[in-house]
């Protein structure tokens, strides 16, 4: 049955808890957990809500209040800040000394007396090791730092606060320059927890107009070395990492850099020293341009001064080949004409001999001919006289020979030897033939002639 | 004789090939005077044109000044 006779009062049972709790828990914890919520009233305490979330959770697993007196809570906050280089802040994990405490009231809570900044520290540390490795991950790292920075970079995207001293820095750096430089600016606070989403806002608005500009400029300077946590954020990091247009970003550190300066194109100390990058560039610029104009001027003269000697040259060698050309025709010519008069009174020498050789030859062989000739009458001429002698001896001889025969065959000589000869009618008988008997035929003798009558004919057979 | 102006490299080419003739003795003697004509003609027109070019540029950076 509900109710009974034994009670207490409530602030009874509170003191009960109460001193439960104290001896239980007399000494303060070291505790680590998450400020999910944080506010600091007139007076100077802090309040706080503190969680713990699972691995990537969004909803809390344990939660309790904590709060920090405003004495505690001015030295911690500012050693925190001096600490760390951020403001104790919301969505922080801290390593926290509290002690627990329990009030009639307001019921269980932390009384926060300590904090470890290097607990936090090596989380920030953390987180911006992450954030490196999602972007490099995603690829996205490396991206705003390899578009090509213009090679004039003058229309220029401003994301600051304007009234900065940082942005009055800037733009007294530029104006101070002598070139023109057209700088828009996108306002956005620069510290704070809103920071994040505003300076995404400008990226956005800048990126509408893309094309208007050569490079988007962030600066935010002269102001408390804290409160740089928005650019360790991977959102913005990311929005800057793609962003199409290159990003400088001059934000003041002291030392590290933030995670947006290592994704962003170029990173300087601060808006002076950016504004100072840019008027650099535009003075190299300007001196490359009057580089190119003397190179022109230096490369059209030798180009022009080269030509013009080698037409010289070619004037100078038409000049000689010509006149060697026609120097060698005429040598060739008058060789040809020194030949060929050397060969004609050659030929004409050796016709020359030839004609005398002939007429040589033809005395020569005339004389010959004549020669034997004579020789040939001579011999004919001796041939005959001798031949007429021989013949003559010859004839004589045969003569003498024939007298000899005739005398020898006188019938004289033959009377003389003895011999008689007949003769018939006055007619000498060689032959009794034609006799007849009785004829009368004469006898001669040397001495007379005797007449006488045949009276036998003797016939020989 | 309307004649297209001819090309400073193409001229230059001329007169080489015209001395290249020279050099290699196939040289008659009635191109002789015919390709020397041609050749201090070529170099005229370069030089003019040099002249020409020289005037132009001088003026065009002088602008610039």
């Amino acid at each position: 049955m509900a109710g009974s006779n034994e009670y207490i009062t409530l602030s009874r049972l509170q003191s009960f808890i109460k001193n439960g709790i104290d001896n239980s828990h007399p000494f303060p914890y070291w505790v680590a957990a998450e400020i999910s919520e944080l506010k600091v009233s007139i007076s100077g305490h802090c309040y706080v809500d503190l969680v713990e979330k699972g691995e990537g959770q969004q909803s809390a697993r344990a939660k309790l209040r904590g709060m920090i007196w405003s004495n505690t809570y001015a030295g911690l906050s500012m050693r925190f800040a001096a600490e760390t280089k951020q403001r104790l802040e919301a969505g922080m994990n801290v390593l926290v000394k509290v002690v627990v405490t329990y009030h009639e009231l307001y019921g269980i809570s932390l009384q926060i007396i300590d904090i470890d900044s290097a607990y936090t520290l090596g989380d920030i540390e953390r987180q911006r090791r992450e954030t490196i490795h999602r972007l490099k991950a995603d690829g996205v790292f490396d991206m705003n730092r390899e578009l090509d920075m213009p090679m004039v970079v003058q229309r220029l995207a401003v994301i600051s606060s304007p009234n900065a001293a940082g942005y009055q820095d800037f733009m007294n750096e530029l104006t101070a320059s002598r070139y023109r430089f057209e700088v828009e600016l996108f306002e956005s606070l620069m510290q704070g927890a809103e920071s994040e989403r505003y300076i995404i806002g400008a990226l956005d608005a800048i990126m509408e107009r893309e094309d208007s500009f050569d490079a988007v400029v962030i600066i935010r300077g002269g102001g408390s070395q804290s409160d740089l946590s928005c650019f360790d954020s991977y959102d913005l990091c990311n929005n800057i990492a793609q962003f199409p247009l290159p990003i400088i970003t001059g934000i003041g550190h002291d030392k590290d850099n933030s995670v947006a300066d290592l994704v962003s194109a170029l990173s300087l100390k601060t808006p002076t020293a950016v504004a100072v990058h840019l008027v650099n560039g535009l003075t190299e610029f300007e001196s490359s341009l009057d580089d190119l104009l003397w190179q022109i001027t230096d490369h059209s003269q030798v180009m022009i001064s080269d030509c013009e000697i080698e037409l010289n040259n070619l004037a100078m060698v038409l000049n000689i080949s010509s006149a060697r050309a026609l120097n060698s025709a005429n040598l060739q010519l008058e060789r040809v004409s020194m030949t060929l008069k050397h060969e004609s009174s050659r030929v004409v020498e050796r016709l020359f001999v030839s004609a005398e050789q002939y007429l040589a030859d033809l005395r020569q062989f005339v004389n010959l001919f004549l020669n034997e000739e004579r020789r040939c009458v001579h011999e004919y001429e001796s041939k005959i006289v001798n031949g007429f002698a021989q013949l003559f001896d010859a004839t004589q001889k045969e003569l003498s020979l024939l007298e000899a025969v005739v005398m020898a065959n006188d019938p004289r000589h033959i009377i003389e030897k003895g011999f008689a000869f007949v003769s018939f009618s006055g007619r000498m008988l060689d032959g009794v033939s034609e006799l007849q008997e009785g004829d009368a035929i004469t006898i001669t003798l040397r001495d007379g002639s005797v007449e006488s009558i045949v009276n036998k004919i003797d016939l020989k057979d | 004789m309307a004649k297209k102006e001819i090309a400073y490299s193409d001229a230059i080419a001329e007169i080489e090939k015209i001395l290249e003739k020279f050099n290699s003795s196939q040289m008659s003697v009635d191109e002789l005077a015919a390709d020397v004509k041609r050749a201090s003609e070529l170099i005229c027109i370069c030089k003019k044109r040099l002249t020409e070019v020289k005037s132009d540029v001088d003026s065009a950076l002088k602008v610039d000044e």
